[in-house]
């Protein structure tokens, strides 16, 4: 499949270089706190809940769920005028209470539904960095 | 305790200064610096004091007519404070006023100058396609842009849970564009507006459409914040600053613009909930006491969300709040937006919706609601509460 958007790709905080070193091996994998095992996005060199700097990487599940989105038909470049109307996906992980802006890239606008389930794939940007990216069909 | 200090150290809003607003691109003659220094200079003359007595300047969003430009260009002979509510959009508006008013209540400065301006065709254009601090490089690479992409989805939610209706929210822009049409100031003052052009106006970011995004401008606008003691002294109509103040929920971050991890209540409440109870609580008031409200009517969606959260009317209800005629000029249970706001008189990201707020007290507003005594300013991110004297 051909990549959904032609998008930059990720320059990344400190924090969040461990988050794309996982990608590059297509893992998605979110920050846990290592004292109250509690989950943050984005990558902070705290918990918020707890102040520990401590934490690991723990696996995301391939099932997630359409939070909430928007269709942009308003392409800001000329690179992105082929792409519109292209959606931006708010994806839930509610086992680990995080949620992750991606896209659904094999569904049309009007088949959005709030709620819907969606399952996790790969596509690369042009640094070959896989974007986590999602499917609804059968999601 | 805070209430009886407060009553005797409110700072008040004294002088009030605008340029023409044009529409993104219309000054092309007048460099962003000049602009600022035109609208501070006109609101020390509505205020009656001279140039020299500005010891404070108050501004926010990272506005780029930076302090020691401004006092080299306006010959301030004693600037003392100067205070920037950071930036992330215009959500820190109301913040620069209460940091005026911080500054002038503790001594800090006499009188502050809190200003915005905007000659976006001769720079970059604000919100468009900026380099997003908030959550580098878990926006961009999905497509995530500019504020009408990153705002969408907390509106989409929204209006999901709640069955908010198009028609609703169609008021937000209706009453902007009727009330312009009185305010020779606004840029859409000729430019009347019906339901069926706004529904069939085209998508930009689902669910907003073109109507429900507000224009871009060009142009600045100031007020001149002194103490209550000081303000007595001069010739003009005094507005009390009776509560102030920024302030968004635990776990917030960095919110829309960012990570979109917030708890789902404060999601689709697009802030304000505590904030406003902290206003109303330091000014004593509640919100039946309000007789004008000026939102932050960057999108439309938003605006009902904030009548929500600043106690209007219960969770969800702000659909059927508007479409009841409760935010109209005529008629309307709490006139809002009466300058045209943000959508239909100029986006000077917060400021201008301050000026009209300051003259519907003074009882100058082209939509002047009847003995305006109380007028809340507000958006998801800070807030103002303004007293007739």
């Amino acid at each position: 499949m051909s990549r959904y958007l032609p998008t930059p790709p990720p320059n990344p905080p400190m924090e969040a270089v461990p988050f794309w070193d996982w990608c590059r091996k297509r893992e998605l994998r979110f920050q846990q706190c290592s004292n109250c095992g509690r989950c943050r996005h984005h990558p902070a060199p705290y918990c918020r809940f707890c102040t520990s700097d401590q934490c690991q990487w723990v696996p995301a599940p391939e099932e997630a769920e359409l939070f909430s989105y928007t269709v942009i038909h308003n392409a800001v470049s000329e690179a992105l005028k082929a792409y519109v109307p292209y959606n931006i996906a708010v994806v839930a992980f509610p086992s680990l209470g995080v949620r992750l802006i991606s896209n659904v890239i094999d569904l049309e606008p009007s088949e959005l539904r709030i709620g819907m389930p969606l399952r996790l794939t790969w596509q690369e940007c042009d640094d070959g960095t896989p974007l986590p990216l999602f499917l609804g069909k059968n999601g | 305790m805070g209430n009886t200090v407060n009553a005797k150290s409110h700072a008040c809003i004294v002088g009030i200064g605008e340029t023409e607003y044009t529409r993104r691109g219309g000054i092309q003659g007048k460099s962003e610096l000049a602009l600022a220094c035109e609208a501070v200079i006109k609101a020390t003359q509505d205020a009656g004091i001279s140039l020299e007595e500005i010891d404070g300047l108050a501004s926010y969003a990272n506005d780029e007519s930076v302090p020691w430009l401004m006092q080299e260009a306006l010959g301030l002979p004693d600037l003392r404070s100067t205070t920037m509510a950071w930036g992330g959009g215009g959500g820190g508006c109301y913040a620069s006023i209460a940091q005026a008013a911080a500054a002038v209540e503790s001594g800090a400065a006499d009188y502050v100058a809190v200003f915005r301006s905007l000659c976006q065709g001769q720079r970059k254009r604000f919100g468009q396609g900026y380099a997003v601090p908030h959550s580098p490089g878990f926006l961009d690479p999905f497509g995530m842009f500019a504020p009408p992409f990153m705002l969408a989805p907390l509106a989409q939610r929204y209006k999901y849970d709640f069955g908010i209706r198009e028609e609703q929210v169609a008021e937000i822009a209706l009453n902007a564009r009727e009330n312009a049409a009185r305010n020779p100031r606004a840029v859409f003052k000729d430019r009347p507006l019906d339901l069926e052009t706004y529904l069939n106006s085209r998508m930009v970011a689902d669910p907003f459409r073109l109507y429900d995004c507000c224009q871009e401008n060009d142009g600045a606008c100031a007020l001149i914040i002194t103490t209550r003691e000081r303000a007595r002294d001069l010739d003009g109509p005094v507005i009390r600053i009776l509560a102030s103040g920024q302030g968004s929920e635990p776990g917030w971050g960095s919110g829309g613009l960012g990570s979109h991890n917030m708890p789902l209540e404060d999601y689709r409440a697009g802030g304000g909930s505590s904030l406003s109870k902290r206003l109303y609580a330091k000014a004593g008031i509640s919100p039946d006491d309000v007789d004008t409200a000026q939102f932050y009517d960057h999108f439309s969606y938003f605006v009902l969300m904030n009548l929500e959260s600043y106690g209007f009317c219960g969770r969800g209800e702000a659909g059927d709040f508007v479409a009841e005629g409760n935010i109209r000029w005529k008629g309307g249970k709490l006139p809002i937006n009466t300058s045209g706001g943000h959508m239909s008189e100029a986006y000077i990201h917060g400021l201008n919706l301050a000026v009209e707020g300051v003259r519907q007290l003074r009882g100058t507003s082209t939509s002047q609601v009847t003995d305006a005594g109380l007028c809340l300013l507000a958006n998801t991110a800070s807030a103002a509460i303004l007293g007739r004297e």
